[in-house]
């Protein structure tokens, strides 16, 4: 039987970078996508196997931080990776010492270095208490 | 002693016009503002003593001598000048100038002339006095020069904002455009396979209906040129892609908003960054070459410093008349890190080199450029506690060099 692949969801409001992200991990993953943080709220809430949440921070309406925050409290089993154009932020670091993300990745991104940083992140939960 | 009462009444009004003319003579002589008066010609008549204190001359040597009789290094047309305006007009004039005293020190005064009658109303000349306004001049120097600083630093300020926000804009698109050439690499690479394996499967059945068909229509949609030319045509604009996104890194590099501060650098790679950003003004004049030694990083404002190395590449580019070539060096000493600039451009006067950091000095024709940049990167170099020297020569070239303590200032005002 074919291994089920691990469900994860990106959220950015630019529908290429949402193509682009779902062209080089549908091999990987199964990519369930939004453009705006209510839509990502709305499927996270009808999808309990999602695993993994990457996502814009910089967006209009409501950041990508809120939604993050939003998944820390709700759904603090899922990985929360942030994907930003301003990786030496002071809002970034704070996120990242304060535990709100597991990780930064910088746009542009790297093909390679994205699919192997999320499956990192994954391999992790078992061991996260 | 004869009495003559007609002797007595000369004597006595002798001694009383004596009196009279030492009394106006100390007057003058007292006034704290230096004096002079010339006859009609610019021959000195006289002076006080606080012209004699200020030039370092008596009046002895003064009389019966034009300005160039008595300091050869004063420039006397201006003052000869408006000594004729003064008699011609009949009016006083006032206007700004330069001394030179006999030690040779230079003094910014303004001088104030009027003529004066001699006997029987005819014109017997010019008196004149002088006010020192040079700690004035100096200070209005320094003032315009920290708000011409201001300025430039404003400037390069919301320069660097846009750039950062520009950068980002292109960031965005950059990335999936990137992605989506990788990907569509990897399609045409399956696609390939697909088509071969179809190809073999096709020609190795010889009676394969429309075989003739396919053959024609693939030599005319040109299936095997466009399969080869795919790998090519996506590395291309992958290379096309990368370009942009380093430039891009470059331009957000140099303009460092986000890092403003004090760090240690590698000089070497700011000037690679610095280079980068400036290659669209350099490349159509000059070949560049690096010569890069092995230099510690240092402590410092990478961001003021980039705008340092990019004001002498823009200034080493602009003094080309024809191809040149422009040479960067970085090398050490035990206490120091050096960085030169060193084109092949058409050179400066001795007499230029001398003023090249003044403020507001410049070569170039009005309306090009402030003549900010060289007085600026200076300040900047002195704040981190090194210097910036230069040595040209006419028709050969400019170097320019940056001495920086590998022992920062700034990391010394830091440790304390």
């Amino acid at each position: 039987m074919e291994k089920e692949l691990v469900t994860i969801l990106c959220v950015d409001d630019e529908p290429n970078i949402l193509a682009a992200l779902k062209r080089i991990l549908r091999d990987y993953f199964n990519v369930l996508t939004a453009t705006n943080v209510e839509d990502g709220a709305q499927i996270l809430k009808i999808n309990p196997d999602i695993e993994l949440v990457l996502s814009d921070h910089h967006m209009p309406g409501v950041s990508g931080f809120d939604l993050l925050t939003w998944c820390h409290t709700n759904y603090p089993h899922i990985v929360r990776i942030a994907l930003t154009g301003y990786p030496d932020s002071d809002q970034m670091r704070l996120a990242l010492r304060s535990g709100l993300v597991r990780q930064i990745i910088s746009k542009p991104w790297d093909d390679e270095q994205i699919i192997n940083s999320i499956k990192t992140a994954l391999r992790h939960t078992g061991d996260a208490s | 002693m004869s009495s003559n009462p007609e002797e007595h009444g000369e004597r006595q009004l002798a001694e009383r016009l004596n009196q009279q003319l030492r009394f106006t003579q100390e007057i003058i002589n007292a006034i704290p503002t230096p004096v002079f008066y010339k006859d009609r010609v610019g021959h000195y008549i006289g002076c006080n003593r606080a012209f004699e204190q200020f030039f370092g001359l008596t009046q002895h040597e003064l009389i019966n001598r034009s300005i160039r009789g008595i300091n050869p290094m004063q420039p006397h047309e201006l003052h000869e000048r408006m000594d004729r305006e003064c008699l011609a007009t009949n009016q006083p004039c006032r206007y700004e100038a330069r001394l030179i005293n006999v030690e040779g020190k230079t003094f910014d005064v303004i001088v104030t002339k009027a003529p004066y009658l001699a006997d029987k109303g005819k014109s017997g000349g010019v008196v004149g006095t002088f006010t020192d306004i040079t700690e004035r001049k100096q200070s209005e120097i320094m003032f315009q020069q920290m708000q011409g600083q201001i300025v430039q630093q404003e400037k390069m300020a919301s320069i660097g904002q846009l750039a950062a926000g520009v950068a980002h804009e292109i960031n965005n698109p950059m990335g999936f455009i990137t992605s989506n050439l990788t990907s569509l690499g990897k399609y045409a690479d399956r696609l390939d396979e697909y088509i071969a394996a179809l190809q073999q499967s096709i020609y190795g059945c010889e009676k394969h209906p429309g075989l003739e068909e396919l053959d024609k229509l693939r030599q005319k949609l040109k299936v095997d040129y466009i399969i080869s030319d795919i790998r090519e045509l996506v590395n291309e604009s992958l290379d096309g892609a990368n370009r942009v996104r380093r430039i891009v890194q470059d331009l957000k590099s140099f303009s460092r908003v986000d890092q403003a501060e004090c760090c240690r650098t590698n000089l070497n790679e700011a000037l690679e960054t610095t280079i980068n950003i400036a290659w669209n003004e350099l490349k159509y004049i000059a070949t560049l070459d690096k010569k890069f030694g092995d230099i510690p990083e240092i402590v410092c404002y990478p961001q003021q410093l980039n705008q340092v190395f990019l004001n002498l590449l823009v200034n080493s580019a602009q003094a080309m008349e024809k191809l040149g070539n422009i040479t960067v060096c970085t090398w050490r000493d035990e206490e120091s890190v050096f960085v030169s600039v060193a084109d092949t451009g058409k050179g400066m006067t001795e007499d230029v080199t001398k003023r090249i950091f003044d403020p507001f000095f410049t070569t170039k024709e009005a309306g090009k450029g402030t003549g900010l940049g060289l007085s600026i990167s200076a300040d900047i170099v002195r704040k981190h506690g090194g210097e910036i020297s230069v040595k040209s020569e006419v028709g050969v070239g400019t170097t320019f060099t940056v001495r920086l303590p590998v022992n920062s200032l700034l990391q010394q005002q830091a440790a304390s």
